[in-house]
């Protein structure tokens, strides 16, 4: 029953043990800014750890350095806000269904929270509203959130996760530590003043998964078509007319410029607000690229503080 | 008027090439490489696009009708479009039978009226000539025909015939003068013989004519007299011309002969008019000849000349289109 999460968990144990590591041992427990931190035990320092965390006089001693380790007694919430609607049905820039990515971010990181003993909640769609889960603890509670948004295969949602913020921002009154995971949404000054209360609200991380570039696939002699546009009660695949991107078009040199340079504007602008926000980012576009960069985004939210 | 005998090929070829169009179309589009993305119209809603896109169509337009057109043209081509022309050649519908007299009272003659005859043959051009001759009883030497070398041969052989007196060539006494038939020069039946012998009474509008040689000394019991002869011939339509030895002592026979003629509105010439043939040949074909159309000859003429001048013009636009659009 536990299929995502195993391979999740797989994926984590096959990657450099360091980086989980540090990023356990440290990571989330900076929500809570120092209290409640009882020192556990001593530890061999590896590359990666805060150089804060050693405990000089007891390195003095020792012919390595070494750092301490602390446990967090209360418990640490975490909020997974995932986009479930029919946009992440296509493509990610490495290819795979961003769906699939966004259950890997997700799983990435609760299980973290998970094996840290913190609870694990998922904020999404059910397909007309948004909704939040019971707070899971437990790694088949995990496993049963990633279901959740496995289950919006195919969906015809067209919500995003400001909608999920926006819920999230008059109902979640203690402070998370909020992983929004979403695609490349336009993020517009004019959810600014939303994205800026939720960030002082609570601690917001955003991973952002790259969409496929149309062009560069047509181009590859694949046709790209909208996903928006899948026709209603036919085969798969079958789409509107000019839906999709004709292979002759993706060699007009015109078109390629134009349409880099739009997207770019479009990312820089997105990345302006949201840092605007104070708002963390990191972008992913294939699975590979999923534990460096939450790996990231939780050092870079420690240096924040 | 354009034919063409290749219409099966060219139609089953364009309802081949319709057909694989359509499995083309029907048939599902290749698996491989349709990949869903999302907020496509980021791109192409850009302005640069949508020109691009609005190009790409016109120009698939373009290739399509070009091809179509191209496909039309070689097809026409296929078809082999072929212009049919029939020729009637023309021809002078007028037959003339020679018909000599070969009694003994004419034998002094015959090798002159032959001479006349074949210089006659020269002047002849399409009409039809046949020669029967005549004594006791009636003889066809050649039928109606318009092979002037082979009549010409017969007349000569005849003339040698006749100046040798039947050592040499053909003899044409003795067999128009049977023992079972009594009397000879039996003139009125030689000439409704002559007449007898004129083909497509009833087909064909032609003009018919006789050119009797004769001095119409009879010597029996004929079955048609003179007259009888040539009410006959006027009932057949045919003109007798009448061409007789110049005689002073007994003009009666002559001056039946010259009625006769004339009753078939024909003519009478004397042989000691020298111009006498000629006068003849120029009344036959005075006469007005029913013209009417020969055999047909259908020829047919290729033209292939616009069918590959569009399909070579066709495939050329198609190759530029091709490179303007880089396909």
């Amino acid at each position: 029953m536990a299929a995502l999460l195993t391979r999740i968990r797989t994926r984590l144990t096959l990657h450099t043990h360091r980086r989980v590591a540090s990023l356990l041992d440290g990571g989330w427990a900076s929500v809570f800014h120092g209290q409640s931190l009882d020192f556990d035990d001593l530890r061999e320092y590896v590359d990666g750890d805060e150089i804060r965390d050693i405990d000089w006089k007891a390195s003095a001693r020792h012919s390595v350095p070494l750092v301490k380790r602390y446990t967090d007694h209360r418990r640490l919430r975490l909020a997974l806000v995932v986009a479930t609607g029919r946009s992440m049905d296509a493509a990610a820039t490495g290819g795979e269904s961003k769906r699939d990515l966004a259950i890997l971010l997700a799983g990435m990181a609760g299980w973290f929270a998970v094996r840290g003993g913190d609870e694990v909640c998922l904020i999404a769609s059910d397909g007309h509203r948004t909704r939040m889960t019971r707070p899971e603890s437990s790694e088949a509670g995990l496993e049963h959130l990633l279901r959740r948004i496995l289950a919006h295969r195919g969906t015809q949602d067209s919500s995003t996760v400001i909608d999920h913020l926006d819920w999230m921002s008059s109902r979640l009154r203690r402070r998370h530590l909020v992983i929004v995971i979403s695609d490349e949404i336009d993020v517009t000054d004019a959810h600014l003043r939303l994205l800026r209360k939720a960030s002082s609200h609570h601690e917001l991380l955003w991973l952002t998964i790259t969409e496929a570039d149309p062009l560069a696939l047509a181009a590859d002699g694949d046709v790209p078509f909208d996903v928006a546009a899948t026709l209603a009660g036919t085969a798969a695949g079958t789409v509107r007319a000019g839906a999709s991107v004709p292979r002759l078009l993706a060699k007009d040199a015109a078109v390629a410029r134009d349409y880099a340079a739009a997207e770019t504007a479009r990312r820089e602008n997105t990345a302006r607000v949201l840092r605007a926000a104070g708002i963390v980012t990191e972008r992913v576009g294939a699975s590979a690229q999923a534990l460096p960069a939450i790996h990231r985004a939780a050092e870079r939210h420690r240096r924040a503080r | 008027m354009v034919t063409t005998p290749m219409l099966w090929l060219a139609i089953a070829l364009a309802v081949l090439a319709l057909a694989a169009v359509l499995v083309a179309f029907l048939l599902p589009a290749r698996s491989r490489g349709r990949t869903p993305v999302a907020y496509l119209s980021r791109l192409t809603a850009l302005p640069a696009y949508v020109r691009a896109r609005r190009r790409l169509l016109l120009g698939s337009l373009a290739g399509l009708a070009v091809l179509a057109l191209t496909a039309v043209f070689a097809l026409a081509g296929v078809a082999r479009p072929t212009v049919q022309e029939t020729i009637s050649p023309k021809r002078h519908l007028r037959d003339v039978m020679l018909c000599l007299d070969v009694s003994g009272s004419m034998i002094t003659y015959d090798a002159e009226i032959l001479e006349s005859y074949i210089e006659m043959i020269d002047s002849f051009d399409g009409e039809r000539i046949g020669m029967s001759i005549f004594n006791a009883t009636g003889v066809t030497v050649f039928p109606l025909t318009d092979d002037y070398d082979m009549a010409k041969e017969f007349l000569e052989d005849a003339h040698a015939g006749f100046t040798s007196y039947g050592t040499e060539g053909l003899d044409f006494i003795a067999p128009t003068q049977p023992p079972v038939v009594t009397g000879s020069s039996l003139i009125g039946d030689g000439l409704v013989n002559c007449v007898e012998s004129f083909d497509r009474l009833d087909e064909e509008e032609r003009s018919r004519s006789i050119i009797l040689a004769t001095d119409n000394e009879l010597a029996g019991e004929p079955l048609f007299t003179m007259p009888e002869a040539a009410d006959h011939a006027v009932e057949r339509g045919v003109r007798v011309y009448a061409l007789a030895p110049s005689r002073y002592y007994f003009p009666a026979p002559l001056e039946e002969l010259e009625a006769a003629a004339e009753t078939t509105e024909g003519e009478f010439h004397s042989m000691s008019d020298a111009r006498a043939v000629d006068r003849i040949v120029t009344s036959v074909q005075a006469t007005e000849a029913a013209l009417t159309d020969g055999r047909l000859v259908t020829l047919f003429h290729d033209r292939p000349v616009l069918p590959l001048a569009g399909t070579g013009i066709g495939v050329l636009a198609l190759l530029v289109l091709v490179w303007r659009l880089r396909l």
